[in-house]
This record gives C-alpha cells, structure tokens and sequence, in this order.
C-alpha cells in the first residue's frame, strides 16, 4: 500500500545526494599511506554470476558502490546492488535474505545479533575491511593546537560545563578566547556517533546542543562555515576549510589522525574498523558470489579502493585473518 | 449537482418543435450511478486509508506499552553436593540460548549444568577450577569476574560459552530432535532450527595472576607497611573490562586498596600488542569507617570512581579519575582522592546487597528493611558545580531485605530478590517494577541472573532449589513516565526532559523524551507563523484591493510558484548561504525588520507631499530614479569593495528595463507602483543592513553577540550588570509600542485633536504634519520601549535568562527569547519556512479577498471611505473566515516541514525560546532516526508514536481551526 520506511528514507538519499556534489567541490583528503604491496592480488575465476546485495551504513556507502562497479566489471554477469539507507537497515536485511552483505560502520548491538541468531542458530560473520580514523574538527582559523580527551569529554559532553568557550580549553588568541564553541556532530542513530561517545566521551552524554548532521559530511561543511565550530567525522571528509585537530591519547601525546603510524599503532584514540557482515553457516563454505567479492574487498586491488576513499587500508595479516574467518583460502 | 429539470406539463410540441423527451437518457442515467458510486467509493476509500494509517501507527505504537510477560520454565534442586556450605553457588549464569546454566562457588569452582525447560531435570554436565589457590573474594556480573585470592593475587577474566557447530551428526546424536538437549563431550547439544547439530561448552577466559601489592607509581617509603601476622588474602574485588581497558578495584584483609589499569594497544600492521599496566594504592577511609565490615567494592565506568561500600551504609567514593586519565600534577604521579563519604540506607538498616547496574554508573543499593534505591554522582545544578553522590531513583521496596540483584546485559532492567523469595524485575530508568516472580516453598533468593538476552531469568534459592523463567518485555524503556515526564538520569541534576536515543551501544541509557521534540516543533512553527504571516496578508490585502489587475494576474501565479520550490533546496539555502550570511550581519538583519517597514513609510508621507496632478506625470521619472537610490544603498552597504560594479551594473539595467519596458511616453505603467515598492523595498533593506554596525554600537555597544552570551562590549560593558539587560528590552519592545501608539492615536487622539483636522488646510501641511507625527511616535516608542526596559531590568528581567543559567539544559532553558547565538537557528529557520509557507498563507488569503462582493466595496467607496479603510474596515472583515484558514494551512504546512528545519536547524533537542538558538521537530527527528532504528525495537516504535503526535496536534489545531473558521463564517454571512 505504502512503504512509511522509504518515505523515511528518501530525503536522506537527497541528502547524500548533495552532500556528495559537496565533496566533490572540496576534494577529499587522500589520509592513508600507500597500499601494502604484500596484499594479494585479486584473482578472477570463472563462472561467478547472480544477484548481490547490499544493504547497510552510509559511511561505507561509495566504498560499496566502488568495490561493487569494479566487481561487475570482472564478472559482468554478476547484477550488484548496493542500498545505504544506514547500519541498522542491514541486520534485519541479512536475516530476512534480503541482502548478502551488510556494511556497518559499528558493530551489531546484542539485540541485534540474538535476531539472528535466532533465525539461523548461529552468530553473524564480521569481516574488518577498512580502518576509519575518526577525525576532530574546528575551522581552518582557529589556533588550537591539539585536543586531549578530557578536553573533548568538557567540550562535547554533559560533564562538561554549558557554553564553554576557546579559552577554557587552552585557547590563548583574543578572537577565539571568549567566544563558546558552537558543536556539531553525527546523528544520534549513527554509527560515528555512539563510537565517538564511547571512544572519545567515555560513554558521557552529549549535550544537547550538539548540533546534530544526518551526513559525515554536513558536519565538515558546518564546520567549515562556522568559525568557532568544532565536529567530529571521519577524516577523509576533510575539506579545506577546516583544520584536523590531534588529539592527545592516555599516554600524554597528541596524535595526528592524518599520521599513519599514529592509527595503525591504535595511538590514535579514535579510530576504528569498517565492517561489513555476512551470513556464513558453519562448516559450511560462502555462496561463490559472496566469497569472491569478500576475496576483492580483502585484495590489493579492493584495499586501493579502501585507499581513495579516504580511509585506511587493512595490513595484509588482518586480511589474512579475515580470509581465513570466512574459508577463503 | 444539477437540479433535475421540471416535468413537462404535456405532450405537447415545444416552441422550438422539437420534441421534449420525457425521460432521462439512459446513458446520462449511467454515467449518474457510475459518478454517484463511484465518489462514494472514492471518498469511503479516502476515509478507510486514513483509517487504516492511524491503525497502523497505533499498531505498531501499543507494543511499547505492554506489560512484561513471564512464565515459569523450570523448578529443580542442585545436588546436594552444591549445597555444602563451602560449595554454595555465589554467581549463576545463563547462555544465551537457555541450553545450560554455569554456577561458581566460593572456592572458585565452575559447574555447567543443562536446563530442560519443561521437565525437573537439571544435569550437571561439567566441573573447573578456576584457580589453584584458595578463592576469597569473587565479584561476578554478566559473566565478568574478578577471583580475589589468599595469596594477595587476582585474576579477572569473563565466563562465557562457545558454540560449535557439528558438520555432520556424529554417531551418537543421530537420532536428536529439534528442541532436545544431549549432553556430548562435555558440553550440551542440541539441534538447531535449520537441522545443525550445535554443542555448547562453558569458555572461561582467565587472565595469569596479577600480584596487587608492586605499586610503580607510590614510593615503598610512603605505602603503609602490612602489619605482621595479617592476612594478604583479597576480601573485596571488582573488575570491569571495556574496549581496549580493563580495570580492577580489590581490598585486601589488611585493609588496603589497589586500583589497577590494564590498556592494550594493537599495531594493526603486525598483530602485536601492547600492553601498558598500571598499579595504584588508594588512601584508606575515615579511620571510624575503617573497622566496619565491608559490604563490596565497586568500580565506575572507564575506572573513574571508586565505591567502597561498608555494611553499615557507609559509602565512600574515591575519585579515580586522574590514575585513568593518567595526568599528574607536576612531578608527582596522578593521586586518587576521597571524594565524599555519605550514608545510603536508612538509620537502622544494614546494606544486604549491592551492585553496579549496566552501564557502570549506578551503584545499586538494597538494604536489610527492603529497600532499595540507585545511587549516582550527579552536580550539585545543571549548569554543573560541585558533584556529589545522590540517590537518583528510590525503588518500591521488596517485603523482605534485598539479598541479590543481577542485571540485565541489553537494558536497565535488573533483578532483585529478598529474603522470602520475591524477584521483582525492576527498571532503573523509570524507577517502575516490571514483573514479580516467586521462588516456590518461600525459600530466599540467594543468587540470581538474567540470561544475556533478557529473554529469561534464574534463581537459586537459600535451600538449593533452582528455578528459570521465560521474560518478555522488550520495551522496558518506552513506557509513558519517560516519554512525557522528566526522568533523573544518571550524572544529570533532577529530572530533565532529554532526547538523546543512542542506538550505538547496549549500556546506554536512552534517553525518549518526547517533550523536547514537541517544544522544538512549536519553536519553529511559532517563529515561522511570526515571519510569514504579516507579509502575506498584507501582500494579499495590497494584491488584491490595490494592485491592477493585469499585474495580479502576473504577481499572483508567481508567488504561487514559490511554493514550489522544493522544501530540501531552501534548507539548503538556510544552512550553506542564509546561516553564514546572517552570523555575518546580524545586527544589521535585525535592522532591516524596522528599517523595511519605516522606509516604506517614510516614502509614503513624501509622496503626500508631491502634488496628485504631479504623481501619475512623474511616476516614471521617480521609478527610474529609485533605482539610483537603490545602487546609492547598496554602495553604503558594500563600500568600495569589489560588489560595486556589480551593484552599478544591476541597477543600470533594472533602470533600462524600467524605461523601456513600464514606461509609456510620460504615463505611468501599470506595473509602476510595483516598480516603485520593489525598489522601496530593495532599497530599505540595503540601508537597514549598512546600518547595522551603527545599530549594534549605539544598542548594544558594538557586539550583539557578545551581549548575547553575557559579555558585552563598549558603553554597555560600562553598565552595572543589572542595567546591562536594556538593549534587549529596547529591541523587543519598541516595535511593540510603536504600533501601539499608532492604534491609539488613530483610534482615541485624531478625532479630538484640531492639528489633525484637514478642514482648511491645504494638502503640503497636512503631509508635514503626517510626518511628523509619524517621526514623534517613532522616537516616543523608542524612550518609552528603553524607558520600560530601564525598569524591568531593574527589577531582574532580563531577556537572556537563558544564559545566566536560571533554568537550563535539558528542562525549559530560557524564559527569554534572547540568548547565546548559534549560527543554525530559529530565526534562519522562520525566515526560510516562512518563505516557504507565505505563497499559501497569501494565495488562499487573495482568494478569500477577492471572493468578497464587489458590492460592499462600492458601497463602502461610494459612502467616502478610502480605499484603505474599505479595505481594512469593510473587505477584511467579511474575508476574516477565509485568511484565518489560510493562516491555519499554513500552520499546517510549518509543524510538518521536515527538510528545512532538518538541515538548518541544527537539531539540537533543546528547550528554549530562544530566537538565535536551534531546536530539533519531530518531524526532523523522524528523518534522522529512522534509517538507523531497529525495526520493531523500542527507538522504531517511540519514533512512530511521535509521527503519532505530530498527527494529534495537526488534528488539533485544524479542528480548532475549524471551529473558529465556522464562526466567522458565520458571521461574515449575516452581512
């Protein structure tokens, strides 16, 4: 009769819509260092056709289209459809056999997981594809050299002071001294969201004058457009008008999200992986189409695409892992 | 509807000599039933549709408020040998699939036994000990525990399960059927709904011993030596295990306290950890506290506080957050300290059982009268201060004393049992009891455990019986007291109204209060209605009893194709071009709202002054002119700066246009007096916006929004802090009394004052005195509006209340409709959902004006009355019904407007008024959530009761609307 849900979802798809086209004028950052070489090349074999589906986050959503345009190039019998209403669309998706992959920028929540389970008796398969260092933002004028967590749990969360301004938290320049600190962030549905809480608020609430943006890159863009802003997105969203802070871990040092050493050594503090969930039985190998478009996303050739969107790249051992979780190899 | 033609009255032929048919076609008859049917089809469909929507909703709403459903699934007895006194259980879990239950005892030995619901049977599949050294402290909560051992040693670990699935069905399951359970080398298999035979084993994962007592940081001079002959023996321990951290809290025999950290950091190009601990010593308690029994320790999330809980109800909680945060002042390494020492049960109760609730924030605190309550730090006021542990919920308390609680791992529900038996399920939340359940034989509950999904629960009697119940209650959080009450939230001061639906993680508390939301939608229609409704009734009155109408039938279908553009491109507009423009010029926007309507007044009185003969010969001089003025405005407001040959460009060729287009030899055109307010218009709003520095430094002595945020600048610093509220007061209301003058001049003063009487005048000294006047009301409303201000400022109001914190975060911040600014706020939003609802406010009000008889006009105009009060006194009268049901859809379209106040206005939950502040609507809600929302989980269904709302207030004010409309109706007619 009619569908409530994808009524609810058409304006976002607008959105991101336009939100791409933004992108596109800023250019995003290239962050990640080179691509391992010692990953292992993408091998073709023959025969792979059908249907795949995807269905899950929008911060994975050009990552799935990507690796889905180069999948069907290689096997054009293959029809690849990729939706990304968000990272809750793809659990129910996977349990209703709606969609063979489910990108999720957070882990399934327990409730989740026991729909699942079930339905199938066991657990859904989690396959780390990509790191996405979580970058802390302010306009590209203000003077603010680094951030430490506490710092960020004064400025984002409820345990923090109202209408705290630059100069309480260290901000010497006259200009920005005195002026609050105008928040933006993530919706609170999003996955970005809860990790950044959990990650970098520890668990604190947010105060409710963060001002909430449904996409990774409104928040860049308000940001941008606000001189005494601060938000925090994923830091290949990064745009010339605003400036990526580093952020001081436990052990007294500020990191560079920008800084590859500082991810992969998880000295930066908020960072985390990409997923994506399959459904995989037991002992029992992956229907051929999945398995070779889970073997692509864990290739080099995968890891490249992984590379121009702006994340980082998985090592070759965690692909190896991953490989090795879903009997790849 | 036609009215059936009147019989024939014979058979006669007609004038016209045709035969007149007798009958009705039957073609025409038909065409009448399939239209008769087939609108009564339709319009039944319409209904039933609507019908079935609000089904819906409701449908999917009213599972939030089913109560929780339980049934009993099993009653067993342990083994006697579990009952020996050493051997008792402390802790009992459940796997996730209810196929086995693990029970630990003190001396820190595992069990793992098969539950068969349905029958008395309770095998025991498995036995591990878990440490080769006497056990003497066992903390456990949802598989997470902490042995404390003789040796002053620790280890921490979780108990879990592991599933293994079975490719083939070995030998001895062939023949297992779906829902039996075998046991199978050591663990319990059982077949699962797809026909795989699955084996479930008990997994502890334990870590090596850590020796508490080798503090790095504390010098060995400075640590209280152990008194010879005491025990090391660990009495007290609790340990939490997050992402990457683990932490550990343990109180020795001797009395000491150690807080421990363990952080693990993984190179993700190598797999190789790292791991960084660190070991502290706590100070002791007050010495009084010190000889009292120890009830239990216990840590806060991310290790920051400390609860060491003594029998008596003496709690003392230690600071932590420097060791976890690993920051030292100076030289010294990071020192815990005590933060308060209170007292949390009643005098003459003791404390019999105590917990951390999920999320490790509230301490759970059930004592031996039954009472129970949670207990958080939370500061001293919402705006922050001092923090200090408070009882944040008080529980309806148990009929015997609380001698355990387990939690649930998916939500603040947990479980509490006494000592007669009773197991109340509880939720911390809402402060409500969900469910209550009885052990059989009134025998005490002596270890309890919801099972990981919350699907079920166990308990273990003091007797050793063992009973399991099924729980259904998966909306534990979206019941109606947090909805549309205020809920004290953990760390938060007093009850608040908060929307914060975090979906991301489990241990979460969700915060679903609707009232937020609510108050954000009438925000943003109220500022909305304030921007938009004045500009299209007048535009309406002006089009249609003024304008000609040649230049209505082009005016009014392009206004109305206003409305088309789509709702996403003008809050697009809003936030990327209008939100930076406006923080840019504030001031000067301010400004513009008087500076338009003045300049077109002013105007208005210099045109008296021209004579009429002059008016139509000159018009297309003037209009030509106005564009000169224009360009003059908008060089003021632009200076040199590049803009100029562009603002020399575009008035040059709106003047061509005007010339050539409008004017017809020295005649005016009909399009002339649009030109001429266009210009007027264009004209006031460059000179307001050039004026705005001047603005902001004679009001608000030179930043506006540093006097929003309580920090003003120039002569206004130099105010006492009191008096520093005037500007505000001059701003709001000095519009105020100046319309207010103007109605009581017009209505009371002109009769009775001769100046005014056009008698023997001529026209020039009535338009100087117009002017005048009109200037004199302008500057008394201003002395009067600073006057006012003056004494209410003296008297403590103050427009900003918001930001001086009277009443904030969370509850109704602001009483004042100024406050701190914020680029995405409600003024952008009620300009652009203004813009966005002024073509229908002022296409459904035209029509109403038109619609009016020609007749009323003329006998109005003929009477003597000006086409102004004709308008004002006779048309808008008659029209009222008409522009009030044009000002309702409107209202209508404002409440449900998502796209623009979704990207312009900042969607933050707050509850404030004011005008340079966000809000979020539930509309706006809606869209952000909903993609995100589990499907049928509680956030899924709490947002489609607020679409629920949305739809109850519009039914509510379009029938309100209805109503009043009627009545006006009503009246109009009786003309």
């Amino acid at each position: 009769m009619f569908d409530l849900k994808h009524l609810m979802a058409a304006p976002r798809r607008v959105l991101t819509a336009a939100a791409a086209l933004a992108a596109v004028a800023g250019a995003a950052t290239d962050v990640a260092a080179d691509v391992d070489p010692n990953l292992p090349e993408y091998e073709q074999t023959s025969g792979i056709r059908g249907d795949l589906r995807s269905v899950g986050s929008d911060t994975l959503s050009n990552l799935m289209t990507k690796w889905g345009e180069r999948f069907t190039s290689i096997y054009p019998q293959v029809n690849f459809e990729a939706e990304s209403k968000g990272s809750s669309t793809a659990p129910p998706a996977l349990i209703e056999g709606a969609a063979q992959l489910g990108p999720m920028s957070r882990k399934m929540k327990g409730e989740e997981v026991d729909r699942f389970q079930e339905e199938f008796g066991y657990a859904p398969t989690l396959v780390r594809t990509g790191i996405d260092a979580i970058a802390v933002f302010v306009h590209k004028d203000n003077p603010v050299e680094q951030l430490s967590l506490d710092q960020l749990k004064q400025i984002f969360s409820v345990d923090g002071k109202n209408n705290i301004t630059w100069g309480d938290v260290g901000v010497s320049d006259p200009r920005f001294a005195s002026q609050p600190i105008s928040l933006y962030g993530r919706n609170s549905a999003s996955g970005t969201y809860g990790f950044y809480k959990e990650a970098a608020l520890g668990k604190a609430d947010f105060k409710n004058n963060v001002k909430e943006q449904p996409g990774s890159s409104g928040v860049v863009q308000g940001v941008g457009g606000d001189r005494y802003a601060i938000g925090y997105s994923g830091v290949g969203y990064s745009t010339p008008n605003v400036k990526v802070v580093p952020i001081v871990g436990t052990d007294g040092q500020a990191y560079d999200p920008l800084d590859p050493d500082a991810v992969y050594n998880e000295d930066y503090p908020i960072a985390r992986f990409l997923y994506v969930y399959v459904n995989k039985a037991p002992n029992q190998p992956l229907e051929p189409v999945v398995a070779e478009f889970a073997k692509l996303m864990l290739s080099k050739e995968g890891q490249e695409i992984v590379d121009s969107e702006g994340f980082y790249t998985l090592s070759p051992y965690i692909a190896e892992q991953e490989r090795e979780k879903l009997g790849l190899n | 509807m036609t009215e059936a033609p009147p019989p024939p009255a014979s058979n006669e032929a007609t004038f016209t000599g045709r035969a007149r048919r007798r009958t009705t076609r039957r073609s025409v008859k038909v065409i009448d039933a399939v239209t008769k049917y087939g609108i009564t089809i339709g319009g039944l469909g319409v209904v039933a549709a609507l019908a079935a929507i609000i089904l819906f909703l409701v449908g999917v709403v009213l599972p939030l408020f089913y109560n929780a459903d339980t049934d009993r699934l099993l009653v067993d007895d342990l083994p006697a040998s579990a009952m020996e006194p050493q051997r008792r259980p402390v802790a009992v879990a459940l796997d996730e699939n209810l196929k086995g239950l693990w029970t630990l005892d003190a001396t820190g030995s595992l069990i793992l036994y098969q539950t068969n619901p349905g029958s008395e049977l309770t095998q025991k599949v498995s036995e591990v000990d878990l440490s080769d050294v006497p056990v003497t402290a066992v903390s456990e909560s949802r598989g997470v525990v902490g042995l404390g051992r003789e040796d002053g040693t620790v280890i921490v670990g979780t108990i879990g399960f592991t599933l293994d699935y079975l490719g083939e069905h070995p030998a001895d399951l062939q023949m297992i059927r779906e829902g039996e359970r075998r046991l199978y080398n050591g663990g319990i298999a059982d077949l699962t709904r797809r026909g795989v035979v699955r084996v479930t084993r008990l997994n502890p994962q334990l870590s090596e011993p850590i020796a508490l007592e080798e503090t790095e940081e504390t010098p060995e001079a400075e640590a209280p030596a152990t008194r010879p002959g005491e025990s090391l023996a660990v009495e007290q321990i609790d340990f939490i295990d997050a992402r990457n951290t683990q932490y550990l809290a343990a109180r020795r025999a001797d009395g000491r306290l150690f807080w421990a950290q363990t952080e693990t950091k993984t190179n993700l190009r190598t797999g190789e950890k790292r791991t960084n601990l660190r070991k502290y010593e706590l100070p002791p308690p007050r010495r009084e506290a010190r000889d009292a029994e120890v009830e239990g320790i216990y840590l806060a999330r991310n290790g920051e506080n400390v609860y060491l809980l003594f029998r008596d109800g003496h709690l003392v909680w230690y600071d932590t957050r420097d060791l976890a945060a690993n920051r030292g002042s100076g030289d010294a390494g990071p020192v815990a300290r005590i933060a308060q020492e209170l007292k949390v049960v009643e005098d003459g109760r003791t404390v019999s059982a105590a917990e951390m609730l999920l999320g490790d924030f509230t301490l759970i605190v059930g004592d031996s009268g039954g009472g129970l309550a949670g207990w958080f730090p939370a500061p001293e006021t919402p705006d922050g201060g001092k923090w200090r542990m408070e009882m944040g919920h008080e529980l309806a308390p148990q009929p015997a004393p609380v001698t355990s609680v387990s939690l649930s791992s998916r939500d603040r529900q947990f479980l509490t049992g006494d000592a007669e038996g009773n197991l109340w399920l509880r939720h911390m939340t809402s402060g409500t009891t969900q469910a209550k359940l009885e052990l059989p034989e009134g025998e005490g509950a002596a270890v309890t455990a919801i099972a990981p999904r919350t699907d079920a629960a166990v308990a273990i009697g003091t007797g050793g019986s063992l009973a399991m119940w099924e729980i259904h209650n998966p909306h534990a959080d979206g019941k109606l007291p947090q909805l549309f009450f205020p809920v004290h939230y953990e760390g938060r001061a007093g009850g608040e109204f908060v929307w914060q639906s975090s979906a991301a993680g489990d241990d979460a508390e969700p915060k679903l209060s609707l009232v937020p939301l609510i108050w954000g939608t009438l925000k943003a229609t109220v500022y909305a209605m304030l921007f938009a409704t004045p500009i299209a009734i007048l535009a309406a009155i002006y089009s249609s009893e003024f304008m000609q109408p040649r230049v209505r039938s082009v005016v009014k279908p392009s206004i109305e194709m206003m409305a088309g553009l789509p709702s996403v491109v003008l809050g697009y507009i809003a936030a990327q071009v209008l939100a930076p423009w406006a923080e840019d010029v504030l001031g000067g926007l301010l400004i513009t709202f008087a500076a338009v309507p003045v300049g077109v007044m002013i105007f208005g009185f210099l045109w008296q002054l021209v004579p009429p003969s002059e008016v139509n010969r000159q018009a297309g001089r003037w209009a030509l002119g106005g564009w000169g003025l224009v360009a003059l405005a908008g060089l003021l407001y632009y200076g040199f700066a590049p803009p100029l040959a562009g603002i020399i460009a575009w008035a040059v060729i709106a003047a061509l246009l005007t010339g050539i287009v409008l004017i017809k030899g020295d005649d005016a055109g009909p399009y002339m007096p649009f030109v001429v307010m266009g210009e007027l218009v264009l004209g006031s709003i460059l000179l307001g916006l050039s004026l705005g520095p001047a603005f902001e430094w004679l009001l608000f002595g030179g930043d506006l929004k540093g006097w929003l945020r309580g920090a003003p600048e120039g002569w206004v610093a130099a105010l006492p802090e009191r008096l520093q509220a005037i500007p505000g007061w001059t701003l709001l209301l000095t519009p105020l009394f100046v319309v207010g003058l103007v109605v009581i001049f017009n209505l009371y003063l002109r009769p009775k004052l001769p100046l005014f009487d056009g008698r023997g005048r001529t026209r020039t000294q009535l338009a100087v005195t117009d002017l005048l006047r009109f200037a004199a009301t302008g500057i008394a409303g201003l002395l009067l509006a600073t006057g006012t201000g003056f004494f209410l400022s003296l008297i403590g109001g103050d427009l900003r209340s918001d930001f001086l914190g009277k009443i904030t975060d969370g509850t109704i911040q602001s009483s004042g409709i100024f406050g701190l600014f914020d680029p995405r706020n409600a003024l952008n939003v009620g300009m652009i959902m203004g813009f966005a609802i002024i073509p229908i406010i002022y296409t459904v009000s035209e029509d109403a004006l038109t619609a009016v008889p020609n007749t009323l006009r003329s006998a109005s105009l003929g009477a003597g009355a000006t086409p102004w009060q004709t308008a004002v006194r006779v048309v808008l009268p008659v029209a009222v019904s008409g522009i009030f049901s044009a000002c309702m859809i409107g209202l209508g379209r404002a409440v449900g407007e998502t796209m623009i106040v979704l990207m312009a206005a900042g969607n933050t939950p707050t509850m404030n008024l004011n005008v340079f502040d966000g809000m979020r609507t539930l509309s706006a809600n809606i869209a952000t959530e909903m993609p995100e929302a589990p499907q049928g989980g509680t956030l899924y269904r709490v947002l489609f009761l607020s679409g629920l709302v949305l739809f109850a207030m519009t039914f509510l004010v379009n029938t309100l609307a209805e109503l009043v409309r009627i009545r006006f109706r009503k009246r109009a007619f009786q003309l």
